[in-house]
């Protein structure tokens, strides 16, 4: 074949394992497991990011969604990773609200493991639970944790000191 | 079927099961699955339990969680209270019902707020005062909901003989939003209600509530000083319980600035000043869910703590009124999902009501 025939065929590969992967029914949202955190790290080495967990349920985390919209609209080289907490039955939910808040691009996760207390403890050991709750990974992944609502000024602040 | 659930099989019974001691010395439990509410009892110290009753007869979801507690209260003639939240009316509709018969057969249940069709209510707690009154407090939205003003809290009380004294009263505004209600009575018979509020420069800490008289108005005063800023509700609600000599413990979880971790106080002038506070428990096992029990001199204390893979409930106890204690001890544990610990009295003894996935529910002695 010829050389870029062979790239072609080798990318449409490559496409199709990718999505052949077992991924839920909904497109955007990954079910978070126990290494899930470990997978997102790896695939960002270098790179700084921020990692987000939130629920539906959780008004702040709601308030929350458009600031994060407008801030990604500012930055466009901004890495955001959201991660829901809410049982994986609702990744349609989850879909549905990150879409409804121009955040359908994001790179979207949610719970689905049994014990959701042990899931926590491994992304971070003295993480009591509250919502929303950032990390503010630097390129090193050295990490800041913030609990609450962040705000655009916060991410600007960031940006400015990081430059992803 | 776990420990405690063995009439459960084949219903998907949810972890936040509460439970109250009756006046014959009974302990009766409402026990929440996907859409409905059961009420049960034991006689022998939580051994054996009867038949589950339910209380709805129509299924609706049940909403409630570890933070998001189903209600049961007995009052002194035996008349069996309880509320619950479920996907009703609005998202957050809470339900009462009351059995007259000693838990035989419930009403059919009724929502709570009188604005239930058009506003969430939601955080209801249930609590009978010393002249078997029952009071409800919970967060309703009638007139409106900003998380960064705070909730309205909304009152209904009825006489020991079921009539009502107060209905739908709106008591106090501010509340952090989703916070749960802690609430005890003070020696002259009145409520006295603890729970996080949102103060200047959103700091959320917490206040006490009591009435000034018997009519509707409330006052507040602020009971932690932790200076925690945060734009959220960390849904992680305090204990209180007031002593026989008046003393208010409370009990409550932080991360501000001041202080971080779960912590203990107490208050001889109603809530006025309260002595330094204690921090309780490891804090590198995540401290966390408190409850407090004060019985003559005897004060109890108990929390949760994790440590990665177990949940430990641990106990304190104080002999003399809260000004000097025990060391902490592990009391129970779990290697599953668990609810929070709650401390319960039969007018004797002090027990420990705790359940958890993989070992059920236990009543636990604490001597």
């Amino acid at each position: 074949m010829p050389t870029d025939m062979k790239k072609l065929c080798a990318l449409f590969c490559l496409f199709l394992t990718l999505f052949s992967a077992p991924l839920f029914a909904e497109d955007q949202t990954q079910p978070f497991r126990a290494g899930s955190l470990n997978e997102i790290l790896k695939a960002r080495q270098g790179k700084p990011f921020i990692l987000m967990f939130w629920s539906l349920d959780c008004a702040s985390c709601m308030k929350d969604l458009d600031a994060l919209a407008a801030s990604m609209k500012k930055h466009p080289k901004l890495d955001l990773v959201m991660v829901s907490t809410d049982d994986a039955e609702f990744a349609g939910e989850v879909n549905d609200m990150l879409a409804k808040h121009q955040l359908k691009q994001i790179e979207s996760w949610i719970f689905s493991e049994s014990n959701a207390q042990r899931l926590r403890y491994e992304v971070d050991p003295s993480w009591y639970g509250e919502l929303p709750r950032s990390y503010f990974y630097d390129a090193g992944h050295n990490r800041l944790p913030v609990s609450g609502a962040i705000t655009t000024e916060h991410i600007d602040a960031w940006v400015a000191a990081v430059k992803p | 079927m776990p420990n405690g659930f063995e009439r459960y099989a084949g219903m998907d019974v949810k972890l936040p099961v509460s439970a109250a001691f009756g006046p014959d010395r009974r302990l009766w439990r409402i026990v929440p699955t996907t859409d409905h509410v059961y009420v049960d009892f034991s006689s022998d110290y939580g051994k054996t339990f009867s038949p589950p009753v339910p209380v709805n007869v129509e299924r609706v979801p049940i909403r409630t969680q570890s933070e998001y507690r189903p209600q049961i209260a007995v009052d002194p003639a035996g008349r069996v209270y309880v509320a619950y939240p479920a996907f009703g009316l609005q998202p957050w509709t809470t339900y009462l019902s009351v059995s007259e018969n000693r838990g035989q057969h419930f009403s059919m249940p009724e929502p709570l707020s009188d604005k239930a069709r058009t506003a969430n209510s939601f955080q209801a707690v249930l609590a009978i005062g010393p002249k078997g009154d029952l009071h409800a407090f919970w967060h309703d939205e009638r007139e409106g909901a900003d998380e960064a003003r705070g909730n309205d809290i909304f009152h209904t009380a009825l006489d020991a003989k079921g009539k009502t004294l107060q209905s739908n009263q709106k008591i106090v505004d501010g509340v952090c939003s989703c916070c749960r209600l802690a609430v005890d009575f003070d020696t002259d018979g009145r409520p006295v209600l603890i729970t996080r509020f949102i103060y200047p420069g959103n700091v959320r800490d917490h206040g006490l509530l009591k009435p000034q008289d018997d009519r509707a108005e409330w006052t507040a005063v602020r009971a932690t000083d932790d200076d925690w800023k945060i734009e959220a509700c960390p849904v992680h609600g305090p204990a209180l319980s007031v002593g026989r000599d008046g003393r208010y413990h409370i009990a409550w979880f932080t991360q501000g600035n001041k202080r971080q971790g779960l912590f203990y106080a107490h208050s001889d002038d109603q809530g006025r000043r309260f002595s330094e506070p204690v921090a309780l428990g490891d804090s590198k096992q995540l401290p966390g869910h408190p409850d407090v029990l004060a019985m003559g001199e005897r004060v109890v204390l108990a929390w949760n703590e994790f440590d990665g893979r177990k949940n430990r409930v641990m106990v304190k106890q104080s002999g003399d009124g809260g000004n000097t204690w025990s060391e902490a001890i592990a009391t129970a544990e779990s290697d599953s999902d668990a609810d929070f610990p709650f401390l319960l009295t039969d007018g004797q003894a002090i027990f420990l009501s705790w359940n958890s996935q993989n070992k059920g529910y236990r009543l636990i002695r604490i001597d």
